[in-house]
């Protein structure tokens, strides 16, 4: 991926009937005012049904899988934990890490399903690209767990600060990457749809 | 040497920023940072209750804060809420500055970049301290509203949504958001509508250059 656009993929939108200025032009269908509106307001509802009591059921099943996936890497890759519902312990009980609310990704998926949802784009593409972003973001969030897991064993501070701060923006920024890698793929191939979101 | 994408470029620079400036911030600069937003809360809380009966912000000895919001509440007897907020809550308001500075200086650099690294770091202290603002104010309505909270599931559930959102997703997503917006570049380019922009640009400064050219040769002709 050259993160450029060929200039006969980029004709249909350079025509684009109603685009104002250079920017519009060279982005088509993209309103910055409406993926904003769209964006904030998927983001709202999103984090509201988050909180719904038969979405935190949902949610805290969720991280027990995570916490078993992360116990068979660390297991798979030679490593000692023991996993206790959504918990997983050193052997010897001396440390142990949890995986909470807002720890599971669910947040940031979250926040690519509001972006992916505003942009313009066919439900089909859409789907795509949320499929492949929780699956990276998901992934991406295995690594963080585990890394906390062994953090935590080494300091608590560097644990307070990976855990609250650092993995968090990462997080975010990934997510973030993953949508605009996802854009650029819809520009390249052709399938920003007319219809608004 | 393999030519990677510039997601990838974008991603491995902003990271490897991320991690050196948060690392400054946890290490160096956390505490005159929450002490300096403890002073500015302060001053944005006098403006905004002119007549508070306590002292609106007070460090604890062991770093948190003690929290006085003015309220007008249902209970006539209670002028005001007061609680303890453990010190991760401000610092939490104060990581936004590491984060947006390593977006920007990760981004395409302009010929301004100091000019966007100081509205960055300003445009998102003011929100973050904004934000806290919201959420002191928020947190002591639930106070507030806590004995009703066990009987009512929709305003608990409400101050949960409104406190998360307040505490964890503003402050976090806040930095990211004002870096994109100072820096329109960054956007375009993670868009992959880098190369028809500078296209774009490349006729606009053709076009003014010769139009320059002509109002130059204008006075020659006359």
């Amino acid at each position: 991926m050259d993160g450029t656009a060929k200039s006969s993929r980029g004709r249909d939108h350079a025509d684009a009937p109603g685009a104002k200025g250079s920017v519009a032009r060279a982005t088509g269908n993209f309103r910055p005012t409406r993926f904003l509106l769209v964006f904030f307001l998927s983001l709202l509802i999103g984090f509201a049904l988050l909180f719904t009591p038969w979405i935190q059921v949902v949610d805290a099943a969720f991280s027990r899988v995570l916490v078993r996936v992360s116990h068979a890497v660390i297991v798979g890759c030679g490593g000692h934990a023991v996993m206790q519902g959504a918990a997983l312990r050193t052997p010897g009980g001396a440390f142990g890490v949890e995986m909470q609310d807002g720890c599971n990704g669910i947040n940031v998926t979250i926040l690519l399903f509001s972006a992916i949802l505003a942009f313009p784009a066919s439900w089909k593409v859409r789907m795509a690209g949320l499929l492949a972003g929780t699956l990276i973001i998901q992934g991406l969030n295995i690594v963080r767990f585990v890394s906390l897991f062994y953090i935590g064993q080494y300091s608590m501070s560097w644990f307070d600060f990976a855990h609250g701060y650092l993995w968090e923006s990462l997080l975010i920024l990934d997510t973030l990457v993953v949508f605009w890698v996802w854009v650029n793929w819809v520009f390249r191939s052709g399938a920003a749809s007319n219809a608004t979101p | 040497m393999p030519r990677h994408s510039p997601h990838v470029n974008f991603l491995v620079r902003a990271s490897a920023a991320l991690i050196l400036l948060s690392a400054v911030w946890w290490f160096i600069l956390l505490d005159p940072l929450v002490s300096g937003l403890r002073e500015i809360t302060k001053f944005v809380g006098n403006l905004v209750f002119e007549r508070a009966s306590c002292e609106l912000v007070r460090e604890t000895a062991a770093g948190n804060w003690d929290v006085c919001v003015p309220i007008d509440g249902v209970h006539a007897s209670r002028k005001s809420i007061e609680f303890e907020l453990a010190r991760s809550g401000p610092i939490a308001f104060t990581f936004g500055l590491p984060v947006c500075l390593a977006m920007l200086l990760a981004a395409p650099q302009s010929r301004r970049a100091w000019r966007t690294l100081v509205t960055g770091t300003s445009v998102t202290a003011l929100l973050e301290t904004l934000l806290l603002s919201l959420f002191l104010v928020t947190y002591a309505h639930a106070v507030e509203a806590q004995p009703d909270l066990a009987r009512n599931a929709a305003k608990k559930w409400f101050f949960d949504v409104a406190q998360y959102l307040e505490l964890n997703v503003g402050p976090a997503l806040a930095p990211f958001l004002v870096a994109v917006w100072l820096n329109r570049d960054l956007l375009w380019h993670a868009l992959g509508r880098g190369e028809m922009i500078e296209r774009e640009r490349d006729k606009r400064g053709t076009s003014s250059k010769r139009r320059r050219r002509i109002a130059v040769a204008k006075p020659d002709t006359v």
